[in-house]
């Protein structure tokens, strides 16, 4: 027995392991602190929802998906297969353990290598330099921190209507680890998540409902980024009921209601996608005096800090839930808390949907820029005009700038195949201050998909080479 | 040499001495089987047998008063009291017997006896753990009163207190047992009593602690420096005897003196060190003394001890006040 | 249909141009009805309630505790819920959707002038001009970039930093948050009064002492008590103080002005408004009495007391705590001797009274004992000299040394 909280003392504590709080732990590590990093799942936890159930498998899935269907495609192409693809989820299961395995053993060996020490356990403030670390039946610890940084991150948001029970009711980190492969399944919520698990089971060869409460698919998304990815979902026999929400679940069907009429669908299984919770409600804040605001979100200004010794990052603070911004804040809130003067101030914050076709974005849309104060204008180059899109035998959708009137770059809206892979291009033109003249002028390799970004800026500059300019006249005036 | 807490350090220091001295015992209310509430004592009796790690019954005047005997007949006991707040229970023993002996004997008995304890708040315990009674025992003439603040002033402190042939209260921070953890070498030691350790030189003010409020004191020290103000923090290490040359030293450099205890107010070891200092010092001092203390409450529960201890705000407020008075 | 009322703040009184929130009593969503008040403001003068103009929901509350707000500044939307008179109609706009996004194809030939842009638009910066301003503390919209579009460059954020050091005020020792440090945001009266001081720091200040032998003074205030307080009036001093003020500026007409740099005008009055500073727990109040010249020493005392009740209870209007024309202040109450006080712009002077004690004066030649009031005024130097002053500070000796004086038909 012993008698009260007896605490060991940290210099650094990071709270979670997920792409916010290992890279903060490591970029602390670097500056000098001795970290140590909590995690409730502890080293099988370290690159967070991201690397176990987030991100990588979900990419992993989308791969195999997008494999499985294209490949009828290639028959025209002169590629001649005996027999219908199939899927064996459980084969897949066991690859995508063996990649996620692998990505969580390297942030391992990396938190290793620079020093961190990973314990487990749920952590919970007790005071303004302490807290509790409490896992299973083992007695708790209590440690005192100079600093901590808490990255706790999120978990998917449910809904009262559908209780979630991981065999029928679903959230989107059960789906990525079913060993079958449904012949039914409704997916509720229409936004990024809920229209990248839609489009992979679809394309496996799943009958997929999706059942969205706004007008549209992707409703935070402007309407002609959308619209590509709507016509294919209905290509693919994707079912999607918009202006619809769900009443009720008996175990065989799902009853929703589309203004006002009430309907049944019947399917295996329901993936409830609308969002994401931070994980704030459970951390002892009010003892260091921080209340989250109505949404669980810790407001924080560019030095993150929530007090002067403890700063938030990631799917908790303001801004997208994103892992690169949870990184990026990562950064910034190591070197706050050692004493640096860091801002997190992004011009541009990049997003990608792995939709079919892939919708990127980085900096502003045009009514972003304008209503910002920017005379701003757009100039789009389309996909049907590039050489590396027809090899791909991809040619939906479009690559578009939003610019100054000066030709400075503000922001980037790309629609078709890759639009992940060169997003990144315009961030740095963004936080360069890059012209369109500059991204002209720059030799981009032929053929890639990245040569839509000249050729855009080309059109925004008004001596386009691949389009015809009356074209971008029309564009602009039909806008 | 390696990193250790301040109670692995104390359990080394225990386990190398009984090594070596086989006059010395271990006695007190758990200290055999379960190896001390902290742990200090763990693995001694396994190691060094019933006879010499002696599990004692729930009776701090009985176990004081046995450590008496045990040392007047040539051994060499080191007593652990399982909270200073139960050293009430042997008050007479301490206060009339264990300080008196050589004095009353007329030098013919001497009382090589340490009674290891630890004092202090700051872990959530329940009441009667957590008080700093140490101003009891500074005013008990013929016992030194030691109070280590890093785990290598435990062991070397320690290892002096069971050298020395006079009785020895040697007090332990309870929230420091796992908190504080520094450099202690593996090899016996010792460091002398009565010799104060400068745990951070500074020019505009002296902060004077002992035990866990020297950590409170550092940090607070850290942050005053970032405000431009200079503290030197002293680590008094033991109460009786008293480093008074030390004192004086910081203070005529500096002028400035701050006190922090953990123990109440009024009648605290810091009225001692005020009285002491303006007579040693008046004439170096360029404005009163403070003294940053819990208040005179009993000790309150555990949920509002942090507004009880004084904290490094507390200490910075205070200091960062004192360094700005002007002369 | 419903209309969204924009509810501006209207001119509240003479000469106040703005007000500053003191609290809402009302929250978004809530449902109000006409009249009903919806927001606590405090002018220079005064704290006034706010009535809802019409009865309806509350959408948007646009100013928070503590905003300082332009006369016709909105405070909130309300969605009305009946009928919109004409009357408030013309007070209130319906509110306007936020602008629409226009695109322009309007490529200029001019070129781009380096550094202009619009306000809230974001400095164009790299990340590593971004850290580095950062690091040397250089807020990035107060520098113009001498780039391509007006882009701020390493260059530029170490020539700002360069220039920012030498006119920067030393570093301030950061306020340290913990016990025994209470931080009180400067708010309501005491951001006025903190706001007038230093606007009063502007006035060059003459000062005239004189200490007078009080005795016949105290004699007739005991003579006249019973009277006084028979009729349930309390008397005080101030009242004898007060008269011996007006008497003397009618005489001496300059201190009875008010001084208006920008027109380079001095206004000098007939009737004496005559303020007078009472402390409240708020903060330090100057109720004017109006006409006082007209006033008899019983009625000054009557009225003090009424004013100095709504003053203390922050109910005074705004007429009673404006158009002074001279001020008078009582440091006898604190207990100290006299003090220098500071006059209340515009006018021109203030009369200040110490505490009546006993001293030793010569009388006929003989150390004698006896109660001295000390008098100081302070005159504002642009409008009277020495000379002037010290006629006028004697005047009000005079007065005051033959009180009956103060008694005589008003």
């Amino acid at each position: 027995m012993v008698v009260g909280e007896m605490p060991s003392s940290v210099d650094l504590l990071v709270i979670g392991g997920g792409p916010g709080g290992y890279v903060a732990a490591i970029a602390a590590a670097q500056l000098g602190r001795s970290v140590v990093l909590v995690d409730s799942n502890g080293e099988a936890g370290l690159g967070g929802v991201c690397v176990n159930v987030g991100c990588i498998p979900s990419k992993a899935l989308i791969e195999l998906a997008h494999a499985t269907h294209s490949i009828t495609d290639w028959a025209a192409r002169g590629m001649k297969i005996s027999a219908q693809p199939s899927v064996d989820m459980k084969d897949f299961q066991t690859w995508k353990n063996e990649v996620v395995t692998g990505l969580n053993g390297g942030v391992r060996q990396l938190l290793k290598t620079a020093g961190v020490e990973v314990r487990q356990g749920f952590f919970r403030f007790t005071r303004k330099d302490q807290g509790v670390l409490e896992f299973g039946e083992a007695p708790p610890t209590h440690i005192q921190f100079n600093n901590a940084i808490i990255a706790t991150g999120s978990r998917p948001t449910m809904i009262a209507e559908l209780p979630h029970d991981g065999s029928r009711i679903l959230d989107s980190s059960d789906v990525l680890s079913l060993e079958v492969l449904p012949k039914t399944i409704a997916i509720v919520g229409a936004g990024y998540i809920g229209v990248e698990l839609g489009t992979a089971l679809a394309q496996l060869g799943s009958t997929v409902f999706m059942i969205e409460a706004a007008d549209r698919i992707l409703p935070a998304l402007p309407a002609t980024l959308v619209a590509p990815v709507a016509r294919r979902l209905a290509e693919i026999g994707v079912e999607v009921r918009t202006k619809t929400t769900v009443v009720s679940d008996d175990g065989k069907c799902l009853t929703v209601t589309t203004d006002g009429v009430a309907s049944q669908i019947a399917v295996d299984y329901v993936v409830v996608a609308i969002g994401r919770t931070p994980n704030t409600d459970d951390l002892g804040l009010e003892v260091i005096g921080v209340k989250p605001n109505a949404r669980g979100i810790l407001e924080v200004g560019a030095d993150l800090l929530v007090t002067p010794k403890i700063a938030a990052i990631g799917d908790i603070t303001p801004g997208p839930a994103l892992a690169h911004k949870a990184s990026a804040e990562a950064h910034v809130a190591a070197e706050v808390l050692s004493g640096h003067a860091a801002r997190f101030d992004p011009t541009a914050i990049p997003a990608v949907i792995f939709s079919d076709p892939e919708i990127a974005m980085t900096g502003l849309t045009l009514e972003e820029a304008s209503a910002a104060g920017y005379s701003a204008q757009f100039a789009m180059f389309p996909m049907a005009a590039s050489g590396r899109a027809f090899t791909l035998g991809d040619k939906a959708g479009f690559a578009q700038l939003v610019h100054t009137t000066d030709g400075v770059v503000l922001g980037a809206q790309i629609v078709g195949p890759r639009a992940s892979e060169y997003i990144a291009e315009v961030t740095l033109a963004i936080e360069m201050g890059a012209s369109l003249q500059d991204l002209a002028d720059t030799i981009h390799p032929h053929p890639s998909m990245s040569e839509t970004l000249p050729e855009a800026a080309r059109v925004g500059l008004g001596f386009p080479i691949h389009v015809s300019p009356k074209r971008q006249r029309n564009n602009s005036e039909g806008k | 040499m390696s990193e250790k807490t301040m109670i692995e350090a104390i359990r080394e220091c225990l386990t190398q001495e009984m090594q070596e001295d086989s006059r010395v015992v271990v006695i007190g209310e758990d200290v055999g089987v379960l190896g001390g509430v902290f742990r200090a004592t763990d693995g001694l009796q396994a190691k060094f047998g019933k006879d010499r790690v002696v599990d004692m019954p729930l009776a701090e005047g009985v176990i004081v008063g046995s450590g008496i005997g045990l040392a007047i007949s040539g051994l060499r006991p080191v007593i652990e009291l399982q909270f200073l707040g139960f050293g009430h229970q042997a008050f007479h023993q301490i206060g009339q017997q264990v300080a008196r002996l050589r004095y009353r004997s007329q030098g013919r008995h001497s009382l090589p006896l340490v009674i290891r304890s630890p004092f202090g708040g700051g872990v959530r315990t329940p009441e009667l753990h957590s008080d700093a009674f140490e101003a009891f025992y500074t005013h008990t003439p013929g016992l030194k009163v030691v109070a280590p603040a890093t785990a290598y002033d435990a062991k070397g402190l320690l290892a002096e207190a069971m050298a020395c042939d006079d009785p020895v209260l040697f007090l332990e921070p309870l929230k420091g047992y796992r908190l504080t953890k520094d450099e202690v070498p593996d090899e016996r030691y010792r460091v002398p009593l009565g010799k104060l350790r400068i745990a951070q030189v500074g020019t505009d003010v002296t902060l004077i602690a002992w035990s866990a409020a020297v950590n409170v004191a550092q940090r607070a020290a850290d942050e005053l420096a970032a405000q431009g103000i200079s503290v030197e923090v002293l680590d008094l290490r033991s109460l009786n005897p008293l480093d008074i040359p030390g004192i004086k030293e910081s203070v005529s450099k500096t002028g400035r003196v701050a006190i922090l205890h953990e123990a109440p107010l009024t009648g605290g070891f810091g009225s001692e060190l005020v009285a002491t200092i303006q007579q040693e010092c008046f004439y170096d001092l360029q404005c009163p003394i403070i003294r940053i203390s819990s208040p005179d409450t009993p000790y309150p529960l555990g949920g509002v001890e942090d507004l009880y201890i004084p904290d490094v705000d507390r200490v910075v407020s205070e200091v960062g006040a004192l360094a700005r008075t002007s002369a | 249909m419903s209309q969204i009322v924009d509810y501006k703040l209207a001119d509240v009184g003479e000469g106040i141009a703005e007000a500053e929130v003191i609290e809402w009593l009302v929250a978004v969503g809530d449902l109000v009805s006409e009249d009903q008040p919806v927001i606590v403001v405090e002018t220079d003068k005064s704290q006034i309630e706010i009535p809802a103009p019409v009865s309806g929901k509350v959408i948007e509350l646009c100013v928070v505790a503590g905003d300082v707000l332009a006369v016709g500044s909105s405070l909130m939307k309300i969605e009305a819920s009946g009928e919109v008179s004409n009357d408030i109609s013309a007070h209130a706009s319906p509110a306007t959707p936020s602008p629409i996004a226009v695109t322009t194809n309007d490529k200029s030939d001019s070129p781009s002038t380096p550094g202009s842009r619009a306000t809230n638009v974001r400095p164009l910066a790299s990340p590593s001009t971004r850290r580095l301003a950062a690091s040397l503390g250089v807020v990035l919209e107060d520098v113009l970039g001498s780039g391509p579009n007006g882009q701020i460059t390493f260059e530029d954020i170490q020539a700002a930093s360069a220039t920012a050091e030498p006119t920067t005020s030393p570093k301030v020792t950061p306020i340290v948050f913990g016990p025994g440090v209470t931080v009180i945001p400067l708010r309501g009266l005491r951001r006025q009064i903190a706001a007038s001081m230093s606007q009063a720091l502007t006035i060059p200040h003459i000062l005239e002492f004189k200490e007078i032998d009080a005795t016949a003074l105290l004699a007739l205030r005991s003579d006249l008590t019973k009277d006084f307080e028979a009729q349930g009036q309390k008397l005080s001093v101030t009242p004898f103080l007060m008269r011996a003020c007006v008497l003397a500026l009618a005489k001496h007409k300059t201190f009875n002005a008010r001084f208006d740099s920008e027109a380079a005008e001095i206004a000098q009055f007939e009737n004496v408004n005559l303020g007078f500073a009472t402390a409240t727990d708020d903060g330090l109040i100057v109720p004017v009495i109006q006409n006082a010249q007209n006033l008899s020493v019983k009625e000054l005392a009557q009225e003090t007391d009424n004013l100095v009740a709504l003053a203390k209870s922050r109910k005074a209007s705004l007429a009673q705590l404006s158009g002074g024309t001279f001020t008078l202040t009582n440091f006898g109450s604190f207990g100290t001797w006299l003090g220098t006080p500071i006059i209340h712009a515009p006018e021109v002077a203030i009369a200040g009274f110490g505490r009546i004690t006993e001293k030793v004066l010569a009388v006929d030649g003989i150390p004698t004992v006896r109660m001295v009031l000390p008098i100081v005024v302070a005159a504002d130097h642009r409008v009277n000299d020495g000379a002037h002053l010290g006629a006028f500070v004697s005047e009000i000796a005079d007065l005051l040394l033959r009180p009956l004086s103060l008694l005589e038909n008003k």
